[in-house]
C-alpha cells in the first residue's frame, strides 16, 4: 500500500472525548478528514452540534454525546450508545482533561478528585468499556492524551497526566491480544483555552518559552496530525509508548 | 545530632505511614537502630503496638497512631498528632499503600486514589511548616516498578502519578532546603505480595524478568530509606531510585 495511503482512516469509527474545545476538536476533524466517523463528547452540547455539522460536512457520519466526564458510571453507556449509532467503534482517544488551581497541594478535595476523576478515572474507564468495541471489530486504537507536564513533575495535574502515561503502557500489554494498540501524547503547551491562563502571565510564559527549544506554543493541529497517524495503520507496531510533541523541552535553557 | 555518621539519624523525629507491616515496618526498625525518634501510623493498632513495644524494648521513643488514611482529615490529623508528640518533624515517609487486587472498579479506583495519592499529598502538605524548621527535611514517597510498568488497574498510574508529584515537588521545595525524594521498590515479600511470590508462574519467570532472580526483602528497601533519610544523601532531590533487583527484562 503507497505509503500516504497508510495513514487514511476510511470507514473507521472514532469516539472523542472533550471534543467540543481546543486539541479535541482539532483532533475530530483531523480524523474526520482522514476519512473517519466520529462521536464527539463533552459537555457543551451546543459546541457539539456545531462541531458535528462541520464532520458531516466532511461527508463522514457524527454523533454527538453530551457528557460530563467526571460523572464515571455514564462513560460505558455513552460509549455503547455510540458503537450502536456508528455500527462500532474503532478508534477511542481520550482527549477530555481539565487543569487544576491547587498546585501542589489539595485545599478542596471536591476540586482534586474532579481533576483525578476526568483526567485519570474517565480514560481507565473509557479504555475498559471500549475494549469489546474494539475487540469485536477486530482490533483497534486508543490513543490518550498526557502531558509533558507529567514527564516533568509539575504537582497535581503533572501527576495526574504521569498516571495516563503509565496506564497506557499497561493497558498497552493487556490489549494486545485482542489487537488493540494504546498509545499517549504528551504535548507541551499548545495555543488552547486551557493555556489561556499560562499565556496571560507574561513571567510564566517566557519562563516557559525559554525552556521550549522552538520558543513558541503549539497549534491543536500539530497535536491532532499525530493523533491521526497514531490511530492509522501507518503506525501499526506503535503500542505502549508515550510520544512528547513539546517543541523541544528539556532541563536547559533554549539558546 | 552526631557528626561523625553522616548514616545516623541520631534524633530526628520521623513519621511513617503503614508502619505496622512489611516495608514501612522494616523501615521503622532501621530508624530506630540509626537513632531516630519514631511516630508510627496504621489502620490498625494492634500490630503497631506490638511493633512499637519491641522497639521500646530497645530504648527507642515510639508514638503510634491509628489512622485511616481512606479519610480525607486523617492524614493532616495524623501529621499534627506527630509533630506534636515528637515536637516537630524531620523525616516523613509515605509508605502505606493499598495494592487493590479486586479489579478495575468504581469502588477501588477512588479508594485507591485516595490512600496512594491524596493521603500522601495531605500528609505532605500538612508536615510543610514542621519541615520548614528542621535543620535536615526529608520527605520520602514508597513509589512502585509498578509506576514503570504501568497497569490495567489504578495502583500503577496512581504510583507512577506519585513518582511525578515527588519529582516537581522537589523542585518546588528545594530552594527552602527540603528534599523530597521516592524509592521505587520491586516485588518485595510482604503481606501484599504473599499471593503470588511464591507461585510457580511467578518463580519460574523471575530469572527473566529481574536481573538478581529474585524477589526483594523487606531490610533491602529499608536500608535505602535510611540512606536517603540521611545526612549522607544530602544532595539528593527529586530522584526516585528504583529498588527492584534490575527489573531489566530480557531484550
Amino acid at each position: 500500500m503507497p505509503v500516504l495511503e497508510r495513514f487514511r482512516l476510511d470507514g473507521r469509527r472514532a469516539f472523542v472525548t472533550g471534543a467540543s474545545r481546543g486539541i479535541g476538536r482539532a483532533i475530530a476533524l483531523a480524523l474526520a478528514e482522514a476519512g473517519a466517523h466520529v462521536a464527539v463528547a463533552a459537555r457543551e452540547e451546543a459546541r457539539l452540534n456545531t462541531l458535528a455539522t462541520e464532520i458531516e460536512t466532511l461527508g463522514r457520519r457524527a454523533h454527538v454525546v453530551p457528557l460530563d466526564l467526571a460523572n464515571l458510571e455514564a462513560i460505558e453507556p455513552a460509549i455503547d450508545a455510540a458503537a450502536d449509532a456508528l455500527g462500532g467503534l474503532d478508534i477511542l482517544v481520550n482527549n477530555a482533561g481539565v487543569t487544576y488551581r491547587g498546585g501542589f497541594g489539595i485545599n478542596d478535595p471536591a476540586e482534586f478528585d474532579r481533576m483525578f476523576d476526568i483526567n485519570l478515572g474517565a480514560v481507565l474507564f473509557g479504555c475498559q468499556a471500549v475494549r469489546p468495541h474494539l475487540a469485536s471489530a477486530g482490533g483497534g486504537v486508543i490513543v490518550n492524551i498526557g502531558s509533558i507536564a507529567g514527564t516533568k513533575g509539575t504537582g497535581l495535574y503533572g501527576a495526574s497526566k504521569e498516571a495516563v502515561h503509565a496506564l497506557t503502557r499497561g493497558f498497552s500489554r493487556e490489549f494486545a491480544n485482542d489487537a488493540i494498540r494504546v498509545v499517549a501524547l504528551a504535548p507541551g503547551q499548545v495555543y488552547t483555552d486551557m493555556g489561556a491562563r499560562v499565556r496571560a502571565n507574561p513571567d510564566e510564559m517566557n519562563t516557559l518559552l525559554h525552556h521550549t527549544a522552538q520558543g513558541r506554543v503549539a497549534d491543536p493541529s500539530e497535536i491532532a496530525a499525530a493523533v491521526v497517524y497514531l490511530a492509522s495503520p501507518a503506525a501499526g507496531f506503535v503500542t505502549g509508548t508515550t510520544i512528547a510533541i513539546d517543541g523541544g523541552r528539556d532541563f536547559f535553557a533554549r539558546r | 545530632m552526631t557528626a561523625a555518621d553522616p548514616f545516623r539519624l541520631d534524633g530526628r523525629r520521623a513519621l511513617i505511614t503503614g508502619a505496622s507491616r512489611g516495608i514501612g515496618r522494616a523501615i521503622a526498625e532501621s530508624f530506630a537502630q540509626a537513632g531516630a525518634r519514631l511516630a508510627l501510623a496504621a489502620r490498625t493498632t494492634a500490630n503497631l503496638e506490638q511493633v512499637a513495644n519491641e522497639l521500646r524494648e530497645h530504648g527507642v521513643e515510639v508514638h503510634t497512631f491509628g489512622a485511616d488514611l481512606t479519610d480525607a482529615h486523617a492524614p493532616t490529623r495524623l501529621v499534627e498528632q506527630a509533630a506534636e508528640a515528637l515536637g516537630g518533624l524531620d523525616i516523613v515517609v509515605n509508605n502505606a499503600g493499598d495494592g487493590g487486587h479486586e479489579g478495575l472498579t468504581l469502588d477501588a479506583y477512588r479508594r485507591l486514589l485516595h490512600v496512594n495519592l491524596r493521603a500522601p499529598v495531605l500528609i505532605i502538605q500538612a508536615a510543610r511548616p514542621f519541615l520548614l524548621e528542621s535543620d535536615a527535611p526529608v520527605v520520602i514517597n514508597v513509589s512502585s516498578v509498578s509506576a514503570r510498568l504501568g497497569g490495567a488497574e489504578p495502583y500503577g498510574p496512581l504510583k507512577a502519578a506519585l513518582s511525578s508529584y515527588t519529582v516537581g515537588l522537589a523542585r518546588e521545595w528545594g530552594r527552602d532546603g527540603i528534599r523530597v525524594v521516592a524509592i521505587a521498590p520491586g516485588v518485595i515479600e510482604t503481606d501484599m505480595t504473599a499471593g503470588y511470590t511464591g507461585e510457580p508462574w511467578w518463580t519460574d519467570n523471575l530469572p527473566e524478568r529481574v536481573a538478581l532472580g529474585r524477589n526483594g526483602r523487606v531490610e533491602e528497601i529499608a536500608g535505602v530509606a535510611q540512606f536517603l533519610a540521611s545526612d549522607a544523601a544530602d544532595y539528593i532531590t527529586g530522584a526516585v531510585i528504583p529498588v527492584d533487583g534490575g527489573w531489566v527484562h530480557q531484550f
